[in-house]
């Protein structure tokens, strides 16, 4: 446990940066009087708590305290119980430059690796959030079979494996490095698949999702992310283990890392 | 008119033409003279052989000292490779290759070269930009240098290409960074000052020479010269949107000499945290200097004479405007802040930073508590705070003028006496990069 003691007298008592203005002695005459008085009652203790919760309180603001997500926006993704390698391969991909988010970089830009691994096992271990089913009301019926269609069987003309070959059945991730989907926002869906088609986000060579969405329209990018986006979760559902013996359909080079 | 009449009017504008000529030649000596055209004319150091041991670690040593991977390495490329980008307000530059790759490294290069390189700015093909930083690097001594080209040239060779620089005319000929030199640039050797300790002098080689600490904590005079008038008194980061806090006696009256060295080596301290260039700076260079070093550079900086502070770049808030954003300010900052800042701005030992008298804060320039409550933080990882605590954004949640309020409660409550922060001000920071 870490533990501060705040030691109001001592500061007090320092040298102000401007000792000549009067009213700036008398302001630090009453500070100095309220601080003996303080340290005379009773010893003021902030403790910090030495908890991962505490320690990423910048992270929570957008992503929630245990990763749930926040209710004011539901743009930034949900983290929790998401594979541990996939969410630390996604820090030091914004570390490196290969995930752009300026937000992201800034703030992972000097953490070390064992932080990194850390803070991704932190929200691994968090039990799962999701974003409840979106609407599919007023969505076309071609629109939604062709997002199914690609989710559960891909589309063979156009080399594209289905969804759920590798993101699991339900698409609720493969441990340890294939994220869960179910559960996730259109927008933030179809952001995601649009920089991997545009080549904003890039992983590891052989960079798979590349070279699965590049022989996506953009029309077929809105339909996958509004059928994922209109899936349910559940609380039972977790990711598939990693020895689980089906083969998947590519190589990536995240899975090797 | 009559011939000797005409060469009557000729003699003075001869004499003001070879004045001319005499304060050009002049300025030319005093910028560095023949070594700067000529390579040949630079003096040969002592002989030192490249692959001694205790050179190449003592180089190391120096190199991490000076930051030089902050700038000649970009994410993901070789070490020492450069290729990072660096906009300023004259145009785009990319550091080089320092590896010993022959064609696009230092590789062809000898001791001599990179001394004249460090000392006088010029390297084999010519005239260095002052991104550089060869106005401190001038200070080092020829054996530091030596020992850094040893470091360097026992590096793996990496062939990446230079990226060529993008620079509007007149900045694109390399001739024209002569006229400025002429002007600001002097080739210098520390010299310790007799009256002080070897700790403080040592703080001080550090501090003007490989630190280049002034780069970023000096204001900024015509054509991003660094006049000494304005030395470690405070200064707006070239194109980076962050102010580097004044380095002085007035400054760094609060911060012990540990306090300082705390921050340099891990990140933290009592009295602040590194975040921004900052965090840059201590996480690839400052975090590996010595105890010994560290302290020296704290001892130098507590007493760095208080020159004149920076003009203000300030957006005028009236006075009944100021009261507005406080009261509203106050409110927020119960709400949002003082879980871990406290209610009276002294923060919570290392993992929070004070606010009530913390020079970032209360700097002349608002924009670090803009930009802070914007975008967060995190302390670097450094052996001495491995797992940082960390402070959330607010842009995404807050507008400019409940950010305006914090930062006018902020810089203005106990005991602080800053300027007022308006909403136009916050505006300005949407986009810059991070």
């Amino acid at each position: 446990m870490e533990t501060t003691q705040l030691p109001h007298a001592a500061r007090a008592a320092s040298p102000t940066r401007r000792p000549g203005r009067p009213e700036s002695w008398a302001a630090w005459l009453i500070v100095a009087i309220l601080g003996v008085f303080g340290a005379g009652g009773k010893a003021v203790a902030a403790e910090v708590p030495d908890t991962m919760e505490q320690r990423l309180m910048g992270c929570a603001a957008c992503h929630g305290v245990h990763g749930e997500g926040v209710a004011y926006n539901q743009f930034y993704p949900r983290l929790s119980g998401k594979s541990a390698d996939y969410l630390y391969h996604q820090l030091k991909a914004f570390k490196d430059g290969q995930r752009r988010y300026t937000q992201m970089v800034y703030l992972v830009r000097f953490m070390d690796d064992a932080y990194m691994r850390e803070v991704a096992d932190y929200y691994a271990r968090q039990a799962p959030h999701y974003e409840p089913p979106a609407s599919t009301e007023g969505i076309a019926p071609a629109v939604l079979q062709r997002g199914q269609a690609l989710v559960e069987q891909g589309d063979a003309q156009l080399g594209v494996p289905a969804c759920a070959a590798c993101h699991g059945t339900r698409l609720e991730g493969r441990d340890p490095a294939i994220p869960r989907l179910v559960g996730m926002s259109r927008s933030y869906l179809t952001a995601q698949l649009g920089g991997w088609k545009n080549g904003a986000r890039q992983a590891v060579a052989p960079d798979c999702m590349h070279e699965v969405v590049d022989r996506l329209s953009t029309a077929d990018i809105e339909a996958v992310g509004i059928w994922i986006a209109s899936r349910p979760g559940s609380d039972t559902l977790q990711a598939e283990p990693a020895s689980a013996t089906q083969k998947l359909p590519l190589v990536c080079g995240s899975m090797q890392q | 008119m009559s011939k000797s009449s005409k060469r009557y009017w000729l003699w003075p504008l001869l004499a003001i033409v070879l004045a001319g000529l005499i304060v050009a030649a002049w300025l030319f000596v005093r910028q560095g003279g023949l070594p700067t055209l000529i390579a040949s004319r630079v003096g040969s150091g002592s002989p030192v052989n490249l692959k001694d041991p205790a050179l190449i670690a003592r180089g190391r040593y120096l190199a991490l000292a000076g930051d030089c991977v902050a700038c000649h390495t970009v994410p993901r490329g070789d070490l020492y490779a450069g290729g990072l980008e660096f906009v300023t307000p004259f145009g785009t530059l990319y550091s080089t290759n320092i590896t010993p790759d022959k064609n696009n490294g230092i590789g062809s290069w000898t001791a001599d070269d990179f001394w004249r390189v460090m000392h006088y700015g010029v390297s084999p093909r010519g005239f260095l930009y002052p991104a550089f930083p060869f106005t401190n690097f001038t200070n080092l001594s020829r054996e530091d240098s030596d020992a850094i080209f040893a470091y360097l040239m026992s590096r793996p060779a990496s062939s990446q290409p230079n990226s060529q620089n993008r620079m509007p005319f007149p900045f694109n000929m390399r001739f024209a960074v002569l006229g400025w030199r002429m002007l600001y640039f002097r080739p210098a050797e520390f010299r310790p000052d007799p009256s002080q300790g070897a700790e403080w002098n040592r703080g001080k080689y550090l501090v003007d020479g490989l630190g280049h600490c002034n780069m970023c904590h000096s204001g900024r005079g015509p054509l991003a010269s660094l006049p000494a008038s304005r030395y470690l008194s405070g200064g707006e980061v070239v194109g980076q949107g962050w102010y580097g806090p004044a380095l002085n006696q007035e400054g760094l009256a609060q911060w012990s000499v540990e306090d300082i060295a705390a921050l340099l080596r891990t990140g933290v301290s009592p009295k602040g945290a590194a975040y921004g260039p900052m965090a840059d700076a201590v996480f690839h260079s400052l975090q590996y200097l010595t105890a010994t070093d560290a302290k020296a550079i704290a001892t130098y900086v507590k007493t760095v004479p208080t020159k004149e502070p920076p003009e203000l770049v300030s957006i005028a808030v009236n006075a009944a405007e100021t009261e507005q954003l406080m009261a509203e300010g106050e409110a927020l900052y119960r709400k949002e802040c003082a879980d871990c800042h406290q209610p009276n701005g002294e923060g919570s030992g290392l993992a929070y930073p004070p606010l009530a008298g913390n020079g970032s804060v209360t700097a002349g320039n608002s924009m670090n508590v803009i930009r802070i409550i914007q975008a967060g933080a995190v302390a670097p990882s450094t052996d001495g705070n491995p797992r940082p605590y960390s402070m959330p954004p607010f842009g995404q949640r807050l507008t400019d003028r409940e950010i305006a309020a914090l930062a006018t409660y902020i810089r203005r409550s106990w005991g602080n006496r800053a300027s007022a922060v308006s909403p136009a001000q916050v505006a300005k920071y949407h986009g810059v990069p991070l």
